[in-house]
């Protein structure tokens, strides 16, 4: 008997656990967006303010994913030639953008096709739309995580403790 | 990787075979929308590679400004942008707008810089002798090295010992990379870069004082007034004016005014080929004579 309620807890932290993962995984894109937004502010600093080329501007903007897009534009492609070879790269388990959405993806296209393509007041509204467009998409996706943190830990502690029952 | 390297990876292939075999020899690489790319060396010329499209050029265009249209913005306004490595890239087509806005490119002129240490040794003594620096003025048609040589002046100056302020517009004659010359301009030299040349000069005399001002492509009274400051604070001008011979370019009147206010002592003509002297005319005869004129 012993053995099996000890098996039962284990069973409902697992499940526990498992929710907490998943809730996890939503709440790391709201993270992921948010360091984008200020990333792509900085990289406004950069490009418009002071003038760096475009590789030059996404190395010194401070953002994994924007880091990544400055490498791949060494062979001297444009940002958004980097952007479509690295695309599946950075959206990998464990890349950069692993987390991000198939709408975030597309801000980002827009983004990376735009870079550098046009005069100093056009950059400057890409730019700023970006921004929003991110910042709207991480305010969603921070609601989001709030209710999935909800949701998906109890889910796993229900789950869990049904298991148990089953086992006991 | 120069400006040779990176057209090389973006030409057609047979273009970019053709620019391979005389890489050293090239002066200026041509093109245009449905031609083929045209390679200039010293005095000839070639036609390689099938014909470039529209859409290809503009990207080469972009690929040479390094994707970054709004960095290049000011200079395009006038036709041309410089490259880390000084080569200038002018473009032309189709302007939008008051003229300042290139909207469609339909041919580009990349003119290759290279630094040839040494080629002013001829003009280095009437530049400094025994009694002191002299100001020079070398007036040259476009493309036959007159940058070339103010810039082996600048290192020669330096490395002599002296402060040389250069007053560098353009990019071409230091080609800056972040305030810092990529080409060898010398130990001692000051480089004022991207600034209009009449407050360049005036800001260099100001924080650098400088011995000796260099100068690329000045035309106008603005830069004739700012090259008489310098004069009147005692330092030496060395810089360049296009012009087809030394009877032209005395016809102009900021080319009068600074030689009657004995602002130059020399004129030297480019001509024929690349960094050949044609003429050399003292102007301390000649500029009573204009002055009369």
């Amino acid at each position: 008997m012993e053995t099996r309620i000890v098996l039962a807890l284990c069973l409902v932290l697992f499940s526990a656990l498992c929710g907490k993962t998943l809730a996890d995984g939503v709440r790391r894109r709201a993270a992921t967006l948010r360091q984008l937004s200020e990333g792509v502010r900085r990289l406004r600093v950069h490009m418009t303010s002071m003038f760096e080329p475009v590789q030059a501007a996404l190395e010194h903007a401070d953002d994994p994913l924007l880091t990544l897009i400055a490498g791949g534009m060494s062979g001297g492609v444009s940002a958004g030639e980097a952007w479509r070879s690295l695309e599946k790269k950075s959206t990998r388990r464990g890349g950069p953008a692993d987390s991000l959405i198939e709408a975030d993806r597309q801000i980002l296209t827009r983004l990376f096709d735009g870079l550098g393509q046009t005069g100093r007041e056009e950059q400057d509204l890409l730019l700023s739309e970006v921004v929003e467009a991110l910042d709207r998409q991480q305010q969603a996706a921070q609601v989001k995580a709030g209710e999935a943190d909800r949701l998906y830990l109890s889910l796993g502690l229900l789950i869990g403790l049904m298991l148990a029952l089953i086992v006991i | 990787m120069d400006t040779v390297d990176r057209l090389m990876k973006l030409l057609p292939e047979e273009a970019a075979a053709a620019l391979a075999t005389r890489r050293e020899e090239v002066t200026e690489i041509r093109l245009r929308v449905n031609r083929p790319t045209q390679i200039v060396f010293d005095g000839t010329d070639t036609l390689a590679g099938a014909p470039i499209e529209a859409r290809r050029l503009r990207e080469i265009t972009s690929a040479l400004m390094d994707h970054s249209f709004y960095a290049r913005e000011t200079e395009l306004a006038r036709g041309f942008f410089t490259m880390a490595d000084g080569s200038r890239v002018g473009v032309c087509g189709r302007f939008a707008g008051d003229g300042t806005r290139l909207t469609d490119v339909g041919s580009v002129c990349v003119r290759i810089a290279r630094a040839v240490p040494g080629c002013v040794d001829g003009l280095m003594g009437l530049i400094a002798s025994k009694d002191g620096l002299h100001s020079l003025l070398i007036v040259s048609p476009p493309g036959l090295g007159k940058t070339t040589l103010l810039r082996d002046a600048a290192r020669q100056l330096s490395e002599g010992g002296l402060r040389v302020g250069i007053a560098d517009e353009r990019h071409e004659l230091a080609a800056c990379h972040m305030g810092v010359p990529t080409l060898d301009v010398g130990p001692r030299t000051d480089v004022a870069d991207g600034c209009p040349r009449p407050r360049a000069i005036r800001q260099l005399i100001r924080t650098m004082a400088p011995d000796v001002i260099v100068a690329d492509e000045i035309g106008g009274e603005a830069d004739a007034e700012a090259l008489a400051d310098a004069a009147r604070c005692g330092v030496a001008v060395v810089a360049s004016a296009h012009g087809r011979s030394l009877g032209e370019a005395a016809q102009r009147r900021w080319i009068r005014e600074i030689v009657t206010t004995r602002v130059l002592e020399t004129l030297v003509l480019l001509g024929e080929r690349p960094g050949h002297i044609v003429e050399i005319r003292s102007l301390n005869e000649r500029s009573a004579e204009w002055r009369r004129a």
